[in-house]
């Protein structure tokens, strides 16, 4: 449901190695992936934020939830104890079958324990839904300015990767998963031999990745499948 | 603007999560025997003689607090729930100065315009755009699909580079953010298409 909080001292370069496991046999590290993109933006703080704020899930959800039971809570308690107070009880809810309830359950019963920590766990998630940053609708792309902020669908930028990859010599179809900030390649290789293909398909990747430029660089993560 | 509701939300599901955890989690605490005995026993039941006398000694005001508590509860939902519908479209913006006065400008055919200079670009297959914020501070927003192997620079210069410095021109504005959904295409296969 979320990432991991990003850390701020964060600069991978896009033109890094990959710091990725190579899974596949003839793999290595090293040699420089990407040579620069001509026409890439400049790099501008503010507009990276810009961009990362604009995609930051807005809670619609459980804030229509909750909103919705407030609301309704508060006004079923409000009508009933109203009418009460002017002398004609709606009784809505059985609540002096709740109060004789109340009256006889001492607090150290389980159901008190289970509803008092059931009601403790529901608080929990709400405010863990508040504090945690949340994963971005969309994956927002480096512009250089903060008046502009550009997202692609996490869909369709993993696809584009998974595209990159099948015009890499010897692969078949190929699927990318974005598992945070980091591109999983999953690419099916037609040949035997397949020395530095799992190479050729990350630089292949990490050179559509420049070109798409997103504000935040992916590690790109190869397996290799024979067919 | 929309900046508003999403920290609203945090701010309520955080609030509503407190009010929520702490007497949950004191509940169960006493409910464990972790309380001091003296205030707060555990064998006692869930309204005892104590809350009984507090209610009879002060009633009906317990009862009253109690109702208007709840009813401002359900204001509060109401309006939080309302402002997850706020409107955020700028249907007309109004441009003054000149010897006419003020001028008011439909956004539609601004945004329209804006729209197909942007889907003028080769690799942009398809624009829509929508003028969001105030008078004030208005700024668009815009959803179009590209080509699957446009390079991003090419989006950016036409929106950076061409269409919305035109457009800010057009509405004499200052500033004009934009927010982009770029959706890339699917494109055939490319293996079938280059055979």
């Amino acid at each position: 449901m979320t990432m991991p909080v990003p850390d701020p001292a964060d600069r991978i370069s896009m033109a890094e190695p990959t710091m990725a496991t190579p899974t596949a046999p003839g793999a290595e590290l090293g040699g420089s992936p990407v040579p620069p993109v001509p026409g890439a933006a400049a790099r501008d703080a503010a507009a990276d934020r810009a961009a990362i704020r604009a995609f930051r899930p807005r809670r619609v959800v459980p804030s229509v939830i909750t909103a919705t039971l407030m609301t309704l809570g508060g006004a079923l308690v409000a009508a009933e104890v109203i009418s009460a107070l002017l002398g004609r009880p709606l009784r809505l809810v059985p609540y002096d079958r709740a109060l004789a309830w109340a009256s006889s359950t001492p607090w150290s019963s389980p159901q008190v324990a289970t509803g008092a920590g059931l009601v403790a766990l529901l608080g929990l998630v709400l405010a863990l839904l508040a504090l945690l940053p949340g994963r971005p609708r969309l994956v927002p792309i480096r512009t250089g300015d903060r008046d502009l902020v550009i997202g692609v669908p996490p869909r369709g930028f993993a696809r584009a990767l998974a595209r990159a990859a099948e015009q890499v010599r010897g692969v078949g179809h190929a699927r990318v998963r974005l598992h945070g900030r980091t591109a999983d390649v999953t690419a099916e290789s037609l040949i035997r031999d397949t020395t530095g293909m799992a190479d050729a398909v990350r630089q292949a990747v990490h050179a559509r990745i420049a070109e798409l430029g997103p504000v935040r660089d992916y590690r790109v993560r190869v397996r290799l499948r024979e067919r | 603007m929309h900046d508003k509701t999403a920290r609203g939300n945090r701010l309520g599901l955080l609030i509503v999560g407190l009010a929520l955890l702490i007497p949950g989690a004191l509940g169960l605490a006493r409910s464990l025997g972790a309380l001091p005995r003296a205030w707060a026993p555990a064998d006692e039941p869930l309204v005892g003689d104590q809350v009984r006398d507090a209610f009879a000694r002060y009633d009906p005001w317990p009862w009253w607090a109690i109702a208007a508590s709840a009813a401002v509860l359900a204001l509060l939902g109401l309006r939080w729930l309302l402002a997850q519908a706020r409107r955020r479209r700028l249907d007309g913006i109004r441009l003054d100065g000149g010897p006419a006065g003020i001028t008011e400008v439909r956004t539609g055919g601004v945004t329209d315009a804006m729209a197909a200079e942007v889907a003028a670009h080769p690799s942009i297959l398809d624009a829509h755009a929508a003028m969001v914020g105030t008078n004030a501070r208005p700024a668009v927003r815009l959803r179009m699909v590209v080509a699957e192997n446009t390079p991003m620079s090419a989006v950016r210069e036409q929106l950076g580079g061409v269409a919305i410095p035109r457009m800010r021109q057009a509405l004499e504005a200052e500033r004009l953010p934009a927010v982009a959904r770029v959706n890339l295409e699917d494109a055939p296969h490319p293996r079938r298409t280059l055979a």
